[in-house]
């Protein structure tokens, strides 16, 4: 891990505040994250839903719809570019070829009037200025590569002739057709049977190697994570609470809420036995508590957490951790 | 202390605090609110100037015949001398009641034959909605003048031939719903509180429903005032001497009024436009705030 | 597809013969007759009933329904004795003049409603979109009658600038073919405008809807993440999508413009359908009656056997088999 770290990171998330302004309330969905995606690395963000992991992917490519929503800050840096501040032409030929998505419906995120072909054929053609009769060839490449049968045949089909897992494998192939060096993953499995999440993951692993892509990938299913990525990122009410890679993640978790999160996951050794749950609700984003946002659900918490929010540090080289009391210890001891 | 069946059943519905945000969410629509003003003031002056004018409806004023608007008749009189400013009212009268009574009847016969095509489903709900697809393909401006010249010009028989027409709408919202009410966990989770059919309709479907039709009704109030006017504009809805706003326009057939006497048709063709934009925007607030999701 | 039009067509049929059945009933059912508004002081009450009989012999309602179908699949829709001529030659000769006005008017709504729609949606809550949304609900709010009244008054008669009423001006009656042509337009032009402005208010409102619900979308945030251009994500992949249920539009709206026709022919006094069916009414004219509302069932029919056709067309996910 440490030999990657030397690299110039390929992407770098610099303090990105994202908030949906209503008429009578703010939402901070993304508030304050940092972060780095090195060359070749998966890096995970995982949390419950609605705690800013959707949106922050998202306004990698600045598409965030605004209004509501609304960038008040930060840096984006993918590439040595900075994505927030860029005009929209230079932005839309990163999007799909230098950055692209795969996202968690398959079923919606396919547009229902056009041939398969030619949903990936515009990528092509858009970005590498390939003719129609090239477009076409590579687009049956493609279909290919993310082995789908009869690629011939399905290149011509409408997206409702396709199941889940076979449009989530069209998702892909469209968005490594121009081999992105970013690709982000918003929970591409979710909407998928178990069997067939297990083929898209192997699926996605083998093609990163090939290649050479960088993946950011999204879930709230830890055993997914524990598969796919190198590092791991955990977000908790629109804030980073620990970063660190995935063994660290999952053998020393110090915030209270990864560990809450690692506990109430249900595997073969707690079997029979009750699970833990983290106590309480994910809070409402524009009416967070005091303090510490995890304040009220956390067994450590003390007064001083409700007082103030802590900041991320440094415990241990490489592992980040946003608490005042990291595995239930004070942080000054 | 624990809480009865009841009390949980009463409490999921949250009826109460349902139409108290309902009513929230549409006091926020500024526009819906102007409009639901406009209404309010247009039904009130409707109902009270014919009651307090110095003049009668049909009164003839001697030798004030074709006078244009004066301090004697704020809006002018007709050919024969009837003031016209109390004849709006009254005409207003008749075409807001009659949009209420078609309005009612519609939505009655339309809450039933939905409901039955909905809950019953099978060979009853493929004839009603067969019968409703009949009723929609008719040309409907044709068949009311048709039926009015066979049944004869009355107010009644006006109201009882629009309402027949104008059915198939709301029964197939009301079927819609109660399809896909049935369809919703809640109801699964009723059957299996082994809560009774009855009581299923009346505490989930009803208020559920109530809701579509309430904005449904707003809706076919200006559609209805639409059609009523029309209808008599073209001589075939109410007949003269009664005033409606449709055929009190009619004077303006004439091209000597169209040109030179404006206070014959401008203030009842001004009348049928607000009330008919009132109710379209009064719909429109309802059917957001009802349905939230629907805005933004 | 061949399958599915066929289909539809043996669908429309029960429709059409239930619409016609209920016609048919009714009118049977209405007080006086063919000879009621013949006023002819040597037309003797002996005469009358001879004539009566001749021409509507007394049979029971169900044998006349039967000879009347029987009689229609022959082209014969009866006689209309007040124009002395068979009902299908007098609706012969007025449908044009309907038709050309109703394609007109929905030509009009389309060429500016569609855009306009497509236009506010992207723009929501812009200057442009909440003046485009107020035009259309007073569009919506303001009956053919009274605009009609009121375009009438401002452009034909305050400014003479388009003829007040006809379709054809006395001085150009015997011209040229392409001359009555122009003379036709030029009369239709206030009539068109004041039936499309209805139409145009509510195509604008529906594609607004429409174009609302397909931008939120997640294909649409797909062809954002593609990297294609704001103009190809709005007229081609949001577009494609939106027109779907605007083509159902179209179907509904035929008996919506047919009323509109109707009102706007009596106010400029065209020579069309509507007018002949206000006429036919009044002087209790039946056989006439019959056959217009028959043929308008039948347009709306088709209108909308047509709407789902290209709807089918439209859309990837209709089989036609």
């Amino acid at each position: 891990m440490t030999e990657t770290k030397t690299n110039k990171p390929l992407l770098e998330v610099k303090n990105l505040k994202t908030y949906f302004h209503s008429h009578n309330a703010t939402v901070k969905a993304v508030d304050d994250v940092s972060f780095e995606v090195y060359q070749g690395e998966t890096l995970g963000i995982v949390g419950e839903s609605g705690c800013g992991k959707s949106i922050t992917c998202m306004s990698i490519g600045r598409l965030v719809e605004c209004p509501p929503g609304k960038y008040e800050g930060g840096e984006i840096i993918l590439d040595g570019e900075e994505i927030l501040t860029m005009p929209d032409a230079k932005l839309r030929e990163i999007r799909g070829n230098k950055l692209a998505y795969i996202f968690q419906e398959p079923m919606t995120s396919l547009n229902p009037v056009f041939k398969i072909g030619f949903q990936i054929e515009e990528v092509l053609m858009q970005h590498r200025g390939m003719s129609k009769e090239e477009a076409h060839k590579a687009a049956i490449q493609a279909l290919d590569r993310v082995r789908i049968p009869n690629p011939e045949r399905v290149v011509d089909d409408y997206p409702f002739a396709l199941s889940g897992g076979m449009r989530q494998r069209v998702m892909i192939a469209m968005a490594l057709a121009c081999s992105p060096k970013l690709l982000v993953a918003d929970e591409p499995t979710t909407a998928l049977d178990v069997t067939i999440q297990a083929q898209v993951l192997d699926l996605m692993n083998e093609l990163k190697k090939e290649i050479d892509t960088s993946i950011l990938f999204i879930t709230h299913d830890l055993s997914v994570i524990a598969e796919m990525a190198d590092r791991v990122m955990v977000m908790y009410a629109g804030k980073v609470v620990e970063l660190a890679d995935v063994n660290t993640i999952f053998e020393r978790p110090l915030h209270p809420y990864t560990r809450g999160l690692i506990e109430s996951r249900p595997d073969m050794s707690t079997s029979g036995t009750r699970l833990n749950v983290i106590p309480g609700n994910v809070p409402d984003l524009s009416d967070l508590p005091e303090g510490c946002s995890f304040g009220p659900r956390c067994a450590f918490c003390k007064e001083n957490c409700r007082a103030g929010v802590p900041e991320l540090v440094e415990v241990e080289p490489d592992h980040w951790v946003r608490c005042y009391r990291p595995g239930g210890v004070d942080l000054d001891n | 202390m624990t809480e009865t069946r009841d009390e949980i059943i009463r409490r999921s519905t949250k009826e109460d605090s349902y139409w108290r945000g309902v009513w929230r969410r549409l006091r926020a629509n500024r526009m819906a609110m102007i409009s639901l003003f406009i209404l309010i003031i247009i039904i009130l002056s409707c109902i009270i100037v014919p009651m307090a004018s110095r003049y009668q409806t049909y009164e003839v004023i001697p030798g004030a015949a074709n006078k244009a608007p004066s301090s004697q008749n704020i809006l002018g009189t007709d050919k024969i001398g009837r003031d016209l400013f109390v004849r709006l009212f009254y005409g207003g009268r008749i075409s807001l009641g009659v949009a209420v009574a078609v309005t009612a009847m519609e939505c009655v016969i339309g809450i039933v034959l939905g409901s039955v095509a909905g809950y019953f489903g099978g060979i009853v709900d493929t004839v009603i909605m067969r019968l409703s697809e009949i009723f929609m393909c008719f040309p409907f401006l044709m068949i009311c003048i048709t039926l009015q010249t066979v049944f004869g010009k009355s107010i009644k028989t006006l109201i009882f031939i629009l309402a027949v027409l104008s059915w198939p709408g709301i029964a197939r919202i009301v079927r819609g719903q109660i399809l896909s009410l049935r369809e919703m966990d809640y109801m699964e989770a009723c059957r299996a509180l082994g809560i009774s059919n009855r009581r299923q309709i009346f505490t989930h479907l009803f208020p559920n429903v109530l809701a579509y039709v309430i904005v449904y009704a707003t809706m076919s109030m200006a559609s209805v005032i639409l059609t009523e006017t029309s209808l008599s504009f073209l001589g075939l809805g109410v007949s003269p001497p009664t005033p409606t706003w449709g055929n009190l326009i009619q004077e303006a057939r004439n091209l000597m009024v169209l040109q030179n006497k404006w206070w014959y048709w401008i203030p009842p063709g001004v009348m049928i436009f607000l009330s008919i934009l009132c109710f379209n925007i009064l719909g429109d607030g309802l059917r957001d705030a009802i349905d939230p999701k629907m805005q933004k | 597809m061949k399958n599915y039009t066929i289909r539809r067509l043996l669908q429309i049929i029960p429709v059409f013969l239930g619409i016609l059945f209920i016609l048919f009933f009714i009118i049977d059912k209405a007080p006086g007759s063919i000879t009621s508004n013949i006023m002819d002081p040597r037309m003797t009450p002996e005469l009358k009933a001879a004539l009566q009989a001749k021409l509507d012999p007394k049979l029971p309602f169900y044998v006349k329904f039967w000879n009347w179908i029987v009689e229609a699949l022959h082209g014969n829709f009866g006689w209309s004795a007040k124009h002395y001529k068979p009902v299908i030659q007098v609706i012969g000769e007025n449908i044009g003049c309907t038709f050309a006005l109703a394609l007109a008017a929905l030509v009009i709504a389309m060429l500016i409603g569609i855009p306009a729609g497509i236009i506010s949606a992207t723009k929501q809550y812009s200057l442009i979109d909440n003046f485009l949304t107020v035009f259309s609900l007073l569009g919506l709010a303001l009956p053919t009658f009274f605009a009609g009244l009121l375009l009438l008054k401002v452009f034909a008669i305050d400014l003479q600038w388009l003829p007040i009423f006809g379709l054809t001006d006395p001085s150009k009656v015997n011209a040229g073919f392409w001359v009555r042509l122009g003379d036709h337009a030029y009369h239709l032009i206030l009539p068109a405008i004041v039936l499309g402005l209805a139409e145009t208010a509510s195509f604008m409102r529906y594609t607004r809807s429409s174009m609302l619900e397909v931008i939120r979308s997640d294909y649409i945030r797909t062809a954002r993440a593609k990297g294609l251009s704001e103009k190809v994500i709005i007229y081609k992949h949001a577009f494609r999508n939106a027109m779907i249920p605007i083509i159902t539009l179209l179907g509904f709206r035929i008996p919506g413009l047919i009323s509109g026709a109707v009102m706007t022919e009596t106010i400029f006094s065209l020579p069309g359908v509507g007018k002949l069916s206000v006429e036919a009414t009044t002087t209790r004219n039946y056989p006439l009656l019959l056959g217009i509302n028959a043929m308008l069932t039948l347009a709306t029919l088709l209108g909308t056997l047509v709407a789902d056709l290209l709807y089918a067309a439209a859309d990837p996910r209709i089989k036609y088999d």
